[in-house]
């Protein structure tokens, strides 16, 4: 699969991440805000879905046990890495 | 692919809802400001001053901040480009060119 | 502990190398005011931090800079791609290229290595959260300063993100000491010449 295609699919998961990301740090100072709640929780099914297909196309996204790799070969050292995308 | 970004961003539109600004029934409003209360005295916690929410008491020589509240998303696209989810913190700064 | 995710936070790109630029941006890698020093203040400070919510807060915006140094790393590290020693010393930045070639390292954008005299934990949660207050207001400034200075417009988006960033933090924190200096008041009884609404609640 081509370098475009992988940065497009790449940038849709850092979307809904930030999206994550920002609705977190709010959590963090406003816990009962049912609303960022519930976004919150939108966002991780998106994101757990979206991670998935890029890591079916182009490899883990994480190590340590946090994202399965296929049993025929180590794709976790492969690049790019994100510097270099 | 774009099609599945528009249903993104739609699960987006969907979850966004507003609450009204702060007036007379700033109180009430304000119970979501931390979101935990179902107890009326915490409404005496904070004071409402023209639209923000300030924490009270406060004292002399402590420094506070209005609290946020959660009203409008940007769309996750837009979100990532500027930097932040929320419309009500862009353009606190004069975004620099 | 730290998970790592192969992904930027926010993708980086640049027009063209230019090694001018990358010495002014790595201050943000090694400066007073960068991303190094901003996650080590932060994640330092989780423990002497008396709510949870602090502690969460703590831990998540100081996770939060890691990833944002390593944007810093990748724009000086594609804002030097395939430089030669003539190019670096251009730029005046020879010093760099004579340490470290097209390595990284922790300095300011005058070369000055990073210290941990640029962070402080003291242990009152009140200091600590204005300090860090104070540390998110000077990184916003500096990326102000940097988005003027150049000109490369995709690395200005890229330093606008994080400009942004700051300034969410600073209101995150913000809140956080609103709290923590409600629970002062109920838990340390502060008096502030008149009884204290607080102690009507429990």
């Amino acid at each position: 699969m081509d370098r475009n295609k992988q940065m497009a699919m790449l940038e849709r998961l850092l979307e809904i991440q930030f999206v994550a990301i920002e609705l977190n740090l709010y959590l963090d100072t406003h816990p009962c805000d049912q609303d960022a709640l519930n976004d919150y929780n939108c966002a991780v099914e998106v994101l757990m879905k979206l991670r998935a297909e890029y890591e079916e196309c182009f490899g883990p996204l994480f190590h340590f046990g946090w994202s399965p790799v296929n049993g025929r070969e180590w794709q976790w050292a492969e690049g790019p890495w994100p510097w270099e995308m | 692919m774009s099609s599945d970004n528009e249903k993104n961003d739609d699960v987006y539109e969907s979850e966004r809802k507003k609450k009204d600004q702060c007036k007379e029934s700033c109180h009430k409003d304000f119970m979501d400001m931390q979101g935990c209360c179902d107890e009326p005295e915490f409404c005496e916690l904070n004071t409402c001053d023209g639209g923000m929410m300030m924490p009270r008491p406060m004292l002399l020589a402590h420094a506070y901040v209005p609290w946020q509240r959660y009203e409008r998303a940007f769309s996750p696209r837009e979100a990532l480009m500027k930097g932040t989810l929320f419309p009500e913190l862009w353009g606190v700064y004069p975004i620099p060119e | 502990m730290w998970i790592y995710e192969k992904a930027l936070e926010h993708p980086v790109r640049v027009s063209r190398p230019n090694v001018k630029a990358a010495k002014m941006i790595i201050t943000q890698y090694g400066g007073p005011d960068g991303e190094l020093g901003a996650s080590l203040r932060y994640l330092n400070q989780r423990y002497s931090m008396p709510t949870n919510e602090a502690k969460a807060l703590l831990t998540d915006i100081g996770t939060e800079e890691l990833a944002h140094m390593e944007m810093i790393a990748a724009l000086v590290y594609k804002l030097t791609d395939g430089a030669s020693c003539k190019e670096f010393k251009e730029a005046g930045w020879e010093g760099q290229y004579v340490q470290h070639d097209h390595g990284l390292f922790w300095t300011d954008a005058n070369g000055v290595p990073w210290s941990a005299k640029y962070i402080a934990c003291l242990g009152d949660p009140i200091a600590d959260l204005t300090e860090n207050m104070a540390a998110e207001q000077k990184a916003r400034v500096t990326y102000e300063h940097l988005i003027t200075c150049i000109d490369d417009p995709c690395v200005k988006d890229t330093l606008r993100f994080l400009w942004q960033r700051e300034v969410v933090h600073f209101q995150r924190f913000g809140e956080t000491l609103n709290t923590v200096q409600e629970w002062m008041c109920k838990s340390k009884h502060i008096w502030n010449g008149h009884k204290c609404d607080c102690d009507k609640k429990d």
